[in-house]
């Protein structure tokens, strides 16, 4: 490429993905006017962007496998366990397999070993899973099954299996090598079937069948490799299903994988009649069902999820491209019976499957198209309750005796007139929103934000007086905007398009059904996030009342309805509740093994225990999730940044100051990388460094207010968490003047007229007093932290360290106000509690021992400096120096 | 074809490095093929030793292979250069590897047991090295500072942030340059032919 061609291709790429998706082709329409090329070629490198977070792309799995490669080769002579290796036969992401014989000679034939590369602390669950599976598998006795013969551990400590070796070629290559047709395929994968079903009899699932693992050897018999090895080697205990990150990280590609397998919900046989359905297909189609289109795994495991594969008989080069038409539906009724995507309405066994190929072989009517009618009638019926009924109703009385097939025929009409009317829908969603963009140009927005807010506020004058007759085309935009909106920061807005999709669903599909609660959950996180936290709760509890009688106490995505109650629970001060209901959270997103969401709800857990006054509970809860989320998203990871930030501020308020503070460093600069500078999180990460850097004596006044700075042009000036930040930053000035005071007071004032979390208030009030104690206003310090303790008294126990902290504030106001007897006991109290409180040397009960010391002092008592004295070795232990 | 191996080039490493830090072309050149052979032995004797975790990762290869010749604890300028270096004749090294075994596969290879083999990559978009090689020398005739980013996050191991540093320019501005470079590479791989040997 010309360099200067690469410069405008350079240029115009990094301006279109900076776009939400929506966006991009009305920007490219103009920016590349007239420009085909250039069109195609940034469309292309749009679509090549890698979004997986750069752990798994394409280009680093190819460099490490053939690294991996580089390292085993050149095995031969090598021991393993009592075999010896004669050479490689191959390179997987298992590990290397080798064609090896017994060393003693015991054994005259050869095997084929497999090696399989794990972690340290995987082993010994593996080798243990290995052992109580080994009998289990060696007695899985079938000609079309590869035999596990042996297992073991290498001297280095490193599990390897010992199988029958096999002298042939995978399905796909023998069949492509002997250029069989349709149904000399179909014969083939019949001996998969019988293979499958034998082993399912004796309760054992393959979990990774594919065309690799299925042999074909020169007679064209087929042979099964690899029985029950996914489940040994896959973490997790037996019994379970594989995890998410188990599938990902063990399958580089998820081909084959059931869209069960993807959630992470237990396997079972059905996922092999899955992957057999998958193998069909690609048998007769050459293709995959999914293709990933850009190198993002994610986006094909989502494919498998909700849409359906291209039909076999439409994928160019099909092998039953020259069957007649009712042929080719025979067989795409078996894929797709196959390839369900709820595991009961597949096929009830690889028999059943068998049986309808054979039934296709010998010309019989297969039974998946019988049951396909019916699938489709009951999807449809499941789309369009209102009216399937109405018509079905129509039809019994005005037909009578032939109601069944007339009910079937008229849906399968109407479901190409559905299919045609969802296609309609899509291109009207999407002409609107071009005709929106239209009239934009980008070139003009070229260098600042293009006006993406200008376009939305356009659109949402025009969804209502445009479309006011076609609810459905109206419903979808008023979610693919108000989500636009929520993006963009405006929540109003967002909010105003959500309760007018609420209304619309609630008038089409009933006020307590499924898709308007889906709604409701929606509008209810955008009215936590607006603060109206009230209506936020009554939403929540609506939308989760309705979940659980509908789909009962375990129902997935209730976790979200409970997470976010939890967190409004929370903002307003119910801390046993929010932590009851993030436990329950976590505990139904869990169900689903290795959701990463789960994460989230864990970390809010800590959170919520920190303030529970549960400290060391919620710090190693906080703990595991960074952990965790370090090990699955990579050291690069927003969701990590944002971990390390929490427990930073955990680490702080438990007296873990420099661990905390090399944490909170590492973080701040991560999350202006991965975040951008003038993101909240980002924000958060360095206030909690001035408040560190404050705390440790030094001078963080410039880096308050840069930050401070920066929040006001990001959420506003009069945004109740910029004034959060000013209250804070208050509380460390050494001598604060009437400004502070003022502008404190003015900070309490924003956070109670708007709707703020309690506690966040109460920690302002309590910054607050101590602004006013230091400005000589022991009053009004007296009605501050009146004010933080009614909040806390509610919210905490009595021996929580912010409850005791505002005890030792209460002693210092009473000092300066001259009741130094009160001052003494409420001194002495604070510093007993705390003695019990943190397991660390803590700033606050130096702090605390130090006003004690010095009211002993005062009034005259002996045993002040022994207080000081402890004051300063507790300082000296937290943070070093004075 | 020169000689990759043992004997230090002259000058010895931690001077061709400095020279080739300052940007001496030839410096550069001479440590490439000498860096390369100790890669290989490195990695030909992972799998006589007794590591604990066989997964070898180019970083740790690499960087056994600095301490090895520089030493422990070098200005980090120098180690940043030596891996960008060291991840050129990374590059080398695996295609060599994989155009061996193409060869070799010619001479027929009876047996075929493919446990999990199709693991290693998805089989009908083969990404191989020798593809991605054959791309990045596309890439580096028009926008040779993207080509080395590539050269030392994917075979050098580097992290972003070393990449960064290594190159002389922001994180930022790496993200970006990785971002389209990336982008352009897999939609050159995914149009490409089989890779020819």
């Amino acid at each position: 490429m010309e360099r200067g061609r690469w410069a405008l291709v350079e240029e115009v790429f990094h301006a279109a993905s900076e776009l939400p998706a929506e966006l991009r082709a009305a920007y490219l329409d103009r920016a590349c006017a007239g420009d085909e090329e250039l069109r195609a070629e940034i469309g292309a490198l749009l679509d090549a962007v890698d979004d997986t977070g750069g752990r798994n792309t394409l280009l680093r799995q190819a460099v490490s496998a053939e690294a991996a490669d580089v390292v085993t080769a050149g095995a031969e002579g090598r021991a393993i366990g009592p075999y010896r290796v004669i050479r490689r036969l191959g390179q997987g992401g298992m590990g290397a397999v080798y064609l090896a014989h017994r060393a003693d000679d015991q054994y005259q034939k050869q095997v084929a070993i497999k090696l399989i590369r794990a972690g340290f602390e995987q082993r010994a669950g593996l080798l243990r899973r290995f052992l109580n599976e080994r009998q289990i598998l060696a007695n899985l006795e079938h000609p079309n099954i590869a035999r596990l013969l042996d297992g073991g551990i290498t001297d280095e400590g490193q599990p390897y299996l010992v199988m029958e070796l096999i002298d042939g070629v995978p399905l796909d290559e023998f069949a492509a090598a002997r250029g069989l047709d349709a149904e000399a395929r179909i014969r083939l994968v019949l001996g998969v079937c019988e293979a499958v079903r034998h082993a399912h009899r004796n309760m054992i699932i393959h979990r990774d069948l594919k065309p690799s693992n299925i042999l074909v050897d020169a007679e064209g018999r087929v042979h099964l490799l690899d029985f029950g090895i996914a489940r040994i080697s896959g973490p997790g205990e037996a019994g379970g299903g594989a995890t998410v990150t188990a599938a990902a990280e063990r399958m580089l590609t998820p081909d084959y994988a059931s869209p069960e397998m993807i959630r992470g919900e237990r396997i079972t046989a059905a996922a092999d009649i899955y992957a057999l359905g998958v193998v069909l297909y690609e048998l007769l189609t050459l293709r995959r069902p999914f293709q990933a289109k850009t190198a993002s795994m994610f986006e094909m495991e989502r494919a498998i999820m909700t849409t359906d594969p291209p039909r076999p008989s439409t994928v160019p080069g099909s092998v039953i491209a020259q069957l007649n038409r009712g042929r080719q539906q025979d067989l795409e009724a078996v894929i797709g019976k196959a390839m369900r995507k709820e595991p009961g309405e597949r096929y009830e066994s690889a028999d059943a499957l068998a049986a309808d190929l054979t039934r296709y072989l010998n010309a019989f009517p297969v039974e998946a198209r019988q049951g396909n009618r019916r699938y489709h009638a009951l999807k449809f019926f499941e789309r369009h309750r209102a009216g399937v009924l109405a018509a079905a109703v129509f039809l019994a009385t005005v037909t009578g005796l032939a109601i069944g097939m007339a009910a079937l025929a008229r849906t399968a009409a109407r479901e190409r007139d559905a299919a045609r009317l969802e296609r309609t829908r899509a291109e009207q969603v999407s002409s609107f929103l071009s005709s929106l963009l239209a009239g934009a140009d980008p070139r003009q927005a070229r260098g600042k934000a293009l006006t993406a807010r200008d376009l939305l506020d356009r659109g949402a004058d025009r969804i209502g007086k445009e479309l006011g007759d076609q609810p459905e085309v109206r419903s979808k935009l008023l979610a693919t905007m108000g989500e636009a909106y929520q993006h963009l920061g405006l929540l109003e807005q967002s909010e105003s398009l959500f309760e007018q999709r609420l209304a619309l669903e609630r008038g089409v599909n009933g006020p307590r059904s499924a898709p308007a609660m889906d709604v409701l959950r929606q509008v209810a996180d955008i009215q936590r996030m607006r603060g109206n936290y009230e209506q936020a709760r009554t939403n929540l509890r609506q939308a989760l009342e309705v979940q659980r009688a509908l789909h009962g106490p375990d129902y997935f995505q209730m976790s979200h309805s409970l997470n976010n109650l939890a967190l409004v629970e929370q903002t307003l001060g119910n801390i046993p509740e929010a932590v009851a209901l993030f436990r329950e959270a976590v505990r139904v997103a869990s169900l689903r093994r290795g959701d990463v969401e789960t994460l989230t709800m864990r970390g809010n857990l800590a959170t919520a225990l920190q303030e529970s006054g549960a400290l060391a509970q919620a710090e190693q809860e906080m703990r595991y999730v960074l952990r965790e989320r370090t090990a699955r998203l990579g050291a690069d990871h927003p969701q990590r940044a944002r971990s390390m930030v929490r427990l930073g501020r955990i680490l702080f308020r438990n007296g873990a100051y420099a661990e905390a503070r090399a944490l909170v460093s590492e973080a701040a600069p991560l999350c202006a990388r991965v975040w951008g500078p003038r993101h909240m999180d980002t924000l958060t990460a360095r206030i909690l460094l001035a408040e560190l850097a404050a705390v440790h004596g030094e001078d963080s006044r410039r880096e308050f207010e840069e930050v401070i700075a920066v929040a006001g042009e990001t959420i506003g000036a009069d945004h109740p968490d910029t004034h959060a930040w000013i209250a804070a930053m208050l509380s460390y000035r050494k001598k604060p003047g009437a400004a502070d005071w003022a502008a404190c007071q003015r900070a309490l004032q924003v956070m109670a007229g708007r709707s703020t979390g309690l506690l966040a208030r109460a920690r302002a009030a309590e910054s607050c007093a101590v602004v006013a104690l230091g400005t000589g206003r022991a009053g009004d310090a007296l009605g501050l932290v009146e004010q933080a303790e009614a909040i806390r008294r509610k919210a905490q126990s009595a021996g929580h360290p912010d409850v005791v902290r505002l005890v030792a504030l209460r002693a210092e106001i009473e000092a300066a106000r001259g009741t130094l007897d009160v001052a003494l006991k409420l001194a002495a109290q604070a510093v007993q509690a705390e003695r019990a409180l943190f397991s660390r040397p803590h700033l606050h009960l130096a702090a605390h021992l130090d006003l004690l010391g010095r009211l002993m002092d005062r009034a005259g008592k002996t045993g002040g400096a022994g207080f000081a004295a402890e004051a300063a070795e507790i300082r000296r232990r937290a943070i070093g120096g004075g | 074809m020169e000689t990759r191996g043992t004997v230090p080039p002259q000058g010895g490493v931690t001077e061709l490095l400095r020279r080739s830090r300052e940007g001496d072309k030839q410096a550069f050149d001479a440590l490439v093929p000498f860096i390369h052979g100790q890669l290989e032995s490195l990695a030909s004797m992972c799998l006589r030793s007794s590591r604990p975790d066989q997964t070898l990762r180019t970083t740790a290869l690499v960087n056994e292979a600095y301490v090895k010749l520089v030493g422990a604890g070098q200005d980090w300028n120098d180690r940043a250069h030596f891996f960008a270096v060291a991840a050129r004749a990374m590059r080398q090294i695996l295609c060599d590897h994989a155009r061996a075994k193409k060869r070799g596969k010619r001479g027929g290879d009876a047996v075929r047991v493919t446990l999990d083999e199709a693991a290693l990559i998805s089989s009908d978009a083969t990404i191989n090295v020798l593809l991605i090689d054959e791309v990045l020398s596309q890439l580096d005739q028009f926008d040779s500072r993207k080509c080395r980013i590539i050269e030392l996050i994917y075979f050098g191991g580097l992290t972003t942030g070393e990449a960064a540093q290594a190159i002389g320019i922001s994180e930022p501005t790496l993200f970006r340059d990785l971002k389209l470079a990336k982008a352009w590479m897999l939609a050159r791989l995914r149009t490409a032919p089989e890779a020819g040997g």
